[in-house]
């Protein structure tokens, strides 16, 4: 919003239409930048917080005298905070092998699984997945501070599966979709069944014992009741219909190769995992057509081709190929995710695109996760997830100032 | 008896047990094609001929330009080639117990006392062409102690004898940290020195003595090496490998000590130290691995496969030679071993892996003067080929030790002869 | 003047990465989003590849002195001289590659010195060179080192346990075609070990073996009796060897393991007295018993290089001999050559695994067994014991179309493979892998152009004409 009239205007109007606002609910951040992800970069940027939510970000805005507004222009770039949308930190890591789309996660979840470091690290939004091998179930996106079931941001945001190049788990995934269509098929002669029954029903009505008639016509005003699935059937009918997706974890290019034949022709939401390894094969696939626009999850690492000190950044190289690169912490421990930028950076000083690892790093994950509706970008109506730093996140010697989580500063002295 | 017919009788028996007459009869060879492999370079000559007697290499030249001794045995080999018996510098198969490791530094114990002559691993040696090895201790320790020279032709231990001591061995690798307790390459390092320093004093002390000065030191027997040693009448093997183990044993044992010493596998990083090592006139025995792959620890070599024969060679290293470890490599293969040197780079114009196999290794061990190429005065260790003796297609057919024919599996099995060729 | 690229002109440029035009009427403004949507389902093109420039050495005795070979879609179409058409190549070519309705690749092997064509080589069994286990179609990782390895050894196909599956690697450069899996195994289990150490178990091969024969019989006698009498019962098969009726019938190879003649003999003997052609393993001492195991039609698996002293106990001769591929081979066994390591091998000591196949051949023939033979034990037998000889292992048309290019003597130690071709692709090339391209580089500058050049074609240039530089190199990949 460039036009001061417009952006004056809308604030007025919007003032108007607050119920009675509470002195402490709202407030203005001035920043130097801001990131914002989803629209570009906002030079000095005030972005209007009430209670959790941005009400507003633009450049320059005019704020009302009578809301606090921190003044850090210049001083401080924004962004979104990051998201870890595959972890399992705090969890177990055992789980079953097999074919479980139907497990949650969510049902592991434990207060103080999420270390404070963690969120004062900048990390607001963290996926955690079930473990096991094969299909073992579904993830869960959750907030990193807070407790119980408070914390889940959304629950199913997408069934993991391993796949590796070998017959159980591509028979996994057929077994899935087989037992969909079984399901379907009965399904449907069900039905069948039961309209045939209600033709006959119908008839019965119609009949001239009373007693009949009236006990037909009860049965008739029961609705149907539809089979209930078995748990795979109905995750893969999910699946299907593009109300579930999939996060597939490779560990090398034919286990992608592998999956696109198990996949076959069902048209199927799904993301990709892949562990950066010193000696990772996987350039060989970062051409394939089905990974344009392709969420790919890697940790920020170097790679090296194989049996050379060539370097390769296999982050630039898919990005570089048209792949949603998102990223993750190292490992699950509270150390790589306080280095998570630190790593990042790295790869931007060897050529990433930094605008690409800071999206990487926020709302491509939070699109894995289906929450890129409230976390991941600074838009208006999204939750006030905000990290400022004393200069570019990816720099050496930047500090993380203060860390705003849905409205609440974590850290950071401010004086309102 | 009488004492005439006595006199007669013992000059009977004198004339009988008197060894057959110093004049043998000659023999000569005529081939299609005989590989000299001389140190100047002369490398082969086609249509071939090559008298011999009494064990040594009268004449070699071209057939028609040799002067043939009246009676000779004539041996018309037809297509086959001819070539001096191959030397093998790093070969463990000439008998038993060759790794005593009580202590790290044994000088003084001798490979000789293990030596099983002709055993039947010599002998598979001896048919693929293979007519002398260095066996040496094994590298379980810093000095596993004296090697010994040996044919590997029938006989005993002195019929085989070429020289003893034959060398030292010293193993600067990992091998010697099997020791125990810790023990690394500082100790290993600083150990060797110590014991080369004793040895070298020991040696000046009995030379001086033997030149009129001094007093007359005392007898060591586990020094009595370095005596051969600093009169250069012997050489340290040396099994070295990896670029810093190889830099120790190039600086320690010829640059601090001025020892003649090779070294005996060269293998991973060794070969960018090449123009170092022939600053030290050190030369590369290299074997049993021929290849280098491409390693995260090792130099980078940017996916390549290289040869270590290829990179001494690309080095301008002039004396490359190839060698078994046998029975790493069985003694057999050692042709073999050359073969895969030239496969993975080793340029083999004017066959310079024959003579990598031959004359290389002989002169390196300072036995050149008898043994490595087939030179007017040096012993008849002749080797009759089918072809390119490099190629594992190409058959040996005949071989001489000391003008003794010890293999002869020419022809037809059954026709021309009984058996089967085990090589 | 056309100029060709070294190595490989692939004619084809855009492979399927072209969109289609819509299916219906062309609308006057057609977005490109709409046209991507509507791609009809094309029919893939057919594919063409022609080998020449090198001596075909097709696997059975025939070397065709630079001749051609042309495959389409993976088999061989036609081996000869001129006396076929190559399209795009013989014809054709004014029409632009994309509007051809195939793509032609061209594999001139001209700068290839000593350059010649031989079968891609079959392994009779390896390990880790297909990156996988058990089912191969669903467990082979297309972009393996060791697959790689092998390809640049020379081997095209191997056995494995229980299948035999091509060493089917990802075409470089070409993502558009999906990934043949169907492709990869392409035979299932030809051999039935039978257990043949101890006494015991001879004399349970021998009961088997009786039994099946009994039943083989007795069924052959009621085909002819039920013609008679419609109500007789077959004869039941309960108590009779299912492995042993397979190998009976022909439908299965027995595979024995035997090194010594004692053994040896005796397999010659229960093969012959039950008459199936045994496939013997080992076989250290057959020269010993040549002639016996001959008769009884034998298939050996050797390594030439096995070595063991003769047992002094005994006064017979023994033990190994470099001669023995050789001596049975001139017995009349056919002889299948394995390695003493049936690995890829990286600790550095070269000559003894699999990617030096053609060194082991080397030692049989250094005791005697005859070129072709030696060939034909890297080739065609192993093939046939795989159950894959009627597509795999010489160069006919019909066949498949896995070949390799040397630069010299296959068996020669110096030689390597400067390509190889698996179903009609080409999967490897000395020259863009990292790992030989070094070892006496291919100059890939001394291709000829395809086309003579006729002066007449090239306009006469006015002075200060810019022409741009041509560039003689060819790609230059990492990967």
């Amino acid at each position: 919003m460039k036009n001061r009239t417009t952006q004056l205007l809308l604030f007025a109007g919007l003032m108007a239409l607050q119920p009675n606002a509470q002195a402490g609910d709202l407030f203005a951040v001035q920043v130097e930048r801001a990131e914002t992800i989803s629209h570009g970069t906002i030079e000095h940027a005030v972005i209007l917080i009430e209670g959790d939510k941005i009400v507003m970000i633009g450049e320059d805005l005019a704020i009302d005298s009578g809301i606090p507004v921190i003044d850090k222009d210049p001083g401080w770039v924004a962004t979104p905070a990051l998201v870890n949308p595959y972890s399992r930190m705090g969890l177990s890591s055992r789980g079953p092998s097999g074919l479980n789309p139907q497990r949650k996660v969510s049902g592991e979840l434990y207060t103080g699984a999420i270390s404070k470091d963690v969120l004062e690290a900048g990390v607001g939004t963290v996926g955690l997945y079930p473990a096991g091998t094969g299909i073992p179930g579904r993830a869960v996106a959750v907030r990193t501070w807070g407790s119980g079931d408070a914390r889940i941001l959304r629950d199913d945001v997408y069934m993991k599966a391993m796949m590796r190049s070998d017959s159980t788990s591509k028979k996994t995934w057929r077994k899935g979709f087989e037992e969909a269509d079984e399901h379907k098929e009965k399904e449907t002669k069900n039905r069948e069944k039961w309209e045939k029954d209600r033709e006959k029903l119908e008839k019965d009505a119609k009949d001239d014992d009373k007693e009949k008639a009236d006990k037909a016509k009860e049965e008739l005003k029961k609705p149907y009741t539809p089979l209930v699935p078995k748990p795979a059937a109905a995750a893969f009918a999910s699946l299907r219909e593009g109300e579930l997706t999939a996060l597939i974890g490779i560990s090398k290019s034919s286990d992608y190769v592998h999956f696109l034949d198990a996949l076959g022709e069902e048209d199927v939401q799904w993301s990709l995992h892949v562990p950066i390894s010193r000696e990772s094969d996987l350039f060989h696939v970062k051409e394939q057509e089905a990974l344009k626009d392709r969420h790919v999850i890697m940790t920020p690492a170097f790679s090296y081709h194989p049996g050379t000190l060539r370097r390769r950044s296999m982050a630039a190289e898919f990005f570089s190929a048209g792949a949603k690169v998102t990223f993750v912490p190292t490992s699950d421990s509270t150390g790589a995710h306080e280095s998570w930028l630190r790593d990042v950076g790295q790869l931007v000083r060897d050529g990433l695109d930094s605008q690409a690892a800071l999206r990487a790093m926020t709302l491509n994950g939070a699109e894995v996760l289906r929450v890129d509706e409230h976390v991941g970008s600074l838009d208006e109506g999204k939750h006030a997830n905000i990290l400022f730093f004393d200069g570019d996140p990816f720099a050496a010697t930047t500090n993380l100032e203060a860390v705003l989580m849905e409205g609440d500063f974590i850290t950071g002295e401010v004086d309102r | 008896m009488r004492r005439p017919a006595r006199s007669a009788l013992a000059l009977l028996f004198c004339a009988w047990a008197l060894p057959a007459s110093a004049q043998e009869t000659a023999q000569v060879l005529y081939a299609q094609k005989a590989l000299i492999c001389g140190a100047e370079g002369d490398e082969t000559i086609n249509g071939a001929a090559l008298v011999f007697r009494d064990g040594r290499i009268e004449a070699v030249g071209t057939r028609g330009e040799v002067e043939v001794p009246e009676g000779a045995v004539e041996h018309d080999l037809g297509d086959r080639w001819i070539m001096p018996g191959m030397v093998d510098l790093h070969s463990h198969i000439a008998g038993s117990g060759l790794n005593d490791t009580v202590f790290q530094c044994n000088p003084g114990l001798r490979a000789s006392a293990n030596v099983i002559p002709h055993n039947d691993r010599m002998k598979l040696g001896m048919l693929a062409g293979v007519t002398t090895i260095l066996f040496i201790p094994g590298s379980g320790s810093n000095m596993g102690g004296q090697g010994v020279l040996l044919k590997t032709g029938p006989g005993g231990y002195e019929d085989a004898l070429v020289r003893f001591p034959g060398s030292l061995k010293i193993a600067q690798g990992d091998n010697p940290k099997r020791w125990g307790y810790g023990m690394q390459r500082t100790l290993m390092n600083h150990h060797i020195r110590v014991t080369l320093r004793k040895g070298q004093a020991y040696a000046r002390r009995w030379e001086a003595y033997e030149r009129g000065e001094g007093e007359r030191p005392e007898r060591h027997l586990h020094l009595d090496i370095f005596r051969e040693l600093e009169a250069k009448r012997t050489q340290i093997s040396t099994h070295t490998q990896y670029y810093q183990v190889v830099l120790a044993s190039l600086n320690i044992l010829s640059g601090e000590f001025g020892f003649d010493a090779y070294i005996d596998h060269g293998s991973f990083d060794s070969w960018p130290l090449s123009k170092r090592a022939e600053e030290l006139g050190v030369a590369a025995i290299l074997g049993p691995r021929e290849v280098l792959w491409p390693r995260v620890n090792t130099y980078p070599k940017d996916g390549r496969v290289e040869g270590s024969a290829w990179g001494f060679q690309k080095e301008g290293h002039p004396r490359i030679g190839f060698n078994t470890d046998a029975p790493v490599v069985p003694q057999e293969e050692l042709p073999l071993q050359s073969a895969m040197g030239v496969r993975y780079g080793f340029d083999n114009t004017h066959f310079a892996a024959v003579r990598g196999v031959t004359i290389v290794p002989a002169e390196v061990a300072g036995i050149d003067h008898r043994i490595g190429s087939l030179s007017e005065g040096k012993d008849a260790d002749i080797v009759v080929v089918t072809g390119d003796p490099s190629d594992p297609r190409s058959a040996v057919e005949m071989v001489w030790v000391e003008g003794e024919l010890a293999a002869d599996v020419r022809g037809e099995r059954g026709a021309d002869r009984e058996g089967v060729r085990q090589w | 003047m056309i100029r060709f690229q070294a190595r490989f002109v692939l004619a084809l440029v855009a492979l399927a990465l072209s969109p289609s035009l819509p299916a219906f009427g062309a609308a006057p403004l057609i977005d490109d989003e709409e046209a991507a949507a509507e791609e009809e389902e094309k029919e893939p093109k057919d594919r063409y590849l022609v080998v020449l420039g090198a001596d075909i050495h097709t696997g059975n005795g025939e070397v065709l002195r630079d001749g051609r070979l042309l495959a389409k879609n993976g088999k061989i179409v036609a081996i000869g001289y001129d006396d076929f058409e190559v399209p795009g190549l013989d014809y054709d070519r004014e029409v632009p590659a994309d509007e051809r309705g195939y793509e032609l690749e061209i594999l001139d092997a001209s700068n290839v010195p000593n350059g010649r064509v031989y079968p891609g080589m079959v392994a009779f069994s390896s390990s880790g060179l297909l990156g996988g286990g058990g089912d191969y179609r669903d467990s082979i990782d297309m972009f393996n080192r060791n697959m790689l390895l092998g390809l640049a050894a020379g081997i095209t196909t191997t056995g494995q346990t229980s299948s035999t599956a091509k060493l089917k690697r990802y075409v470089p450069g070409n993502f558009s075609r999906d990934y043949d899996f169907d492709g990869v195994v392409i035979g299932g289990k030809t051999l039935s070990t039978v257990s043949w150490g101890t006494a015991a178990s001879k004399r349970s091969a021998r009961e088997k073996l009786a039994g099946a024969a009994a039943y083989l019989r007795t069924y052959r006698q009621w085909q002819v009796d039920v013609k008679k009498d419609k109500e007789l019962k077959e004869p039941s098969k309960s108590g009779v060897d299912s492995t042993m009726l397979a190998v009976l019938r022909g439908e299965i190879f027995a595979r024995f393991s035997a090194d010594y003649q004692d053994d040896l003999s005796g397999i010659a003997r229960v093969a012959m007295e039950f008459g199936f052609r045994p496939v013997i393993t080992g076989c250290r001492e057959g020269w010993v018993v040549a002639d016996e195991l001959g008769r009884a039609g034998a298939m050996a698996v050797l390594t030439p290089r096995t070595r063991r002293s003769k047992d002094e106990q005994l006064v017979a001769e023994g033990g190994s001999s470099i001669e023995n591929a050789a001596i049975l081979h001139s017995h009349g066994v056919q002889v299948a050559i394995i390695p003493g390591s049936r690995g890829i091998d990286l600790g550095g000591i070269a000559g003894r695994d699999i990617m030096h196949l053609p060194i082991e051949v080397g030692f049989a023939i250094r005791g005697g067994l005859p070129d072709d033979a030696g060939l034909a034990s890297v080739t065609t037998v192993p093939a046939r014991l795989l159950g894959v000889g009627h597509r795999v292992g010489t160069l006919e048309v019909g066949k498949d179309c896995d070949l390799i290019v040397t630069d010299g003597d296959l068996l020669h130690y110096q030689t390597f493979v400067q390509y190889t071709v698996v179903d009609g692709d080409l999967v490897y090339d000395k020259q863009d892998e990292l790992y030989f391209a070094h070892i006496r580089p291919r100059d890939d500058s001394l291709l000829a152009p395809l086309v003579p050049f006729d002066p007449a074609e090239v306009p006469i240039e006015e002075e200060g004409d810019d022409e741009g530089e041509d560039s003689e190199e060819g790609d230059d990949e990492d990967e």
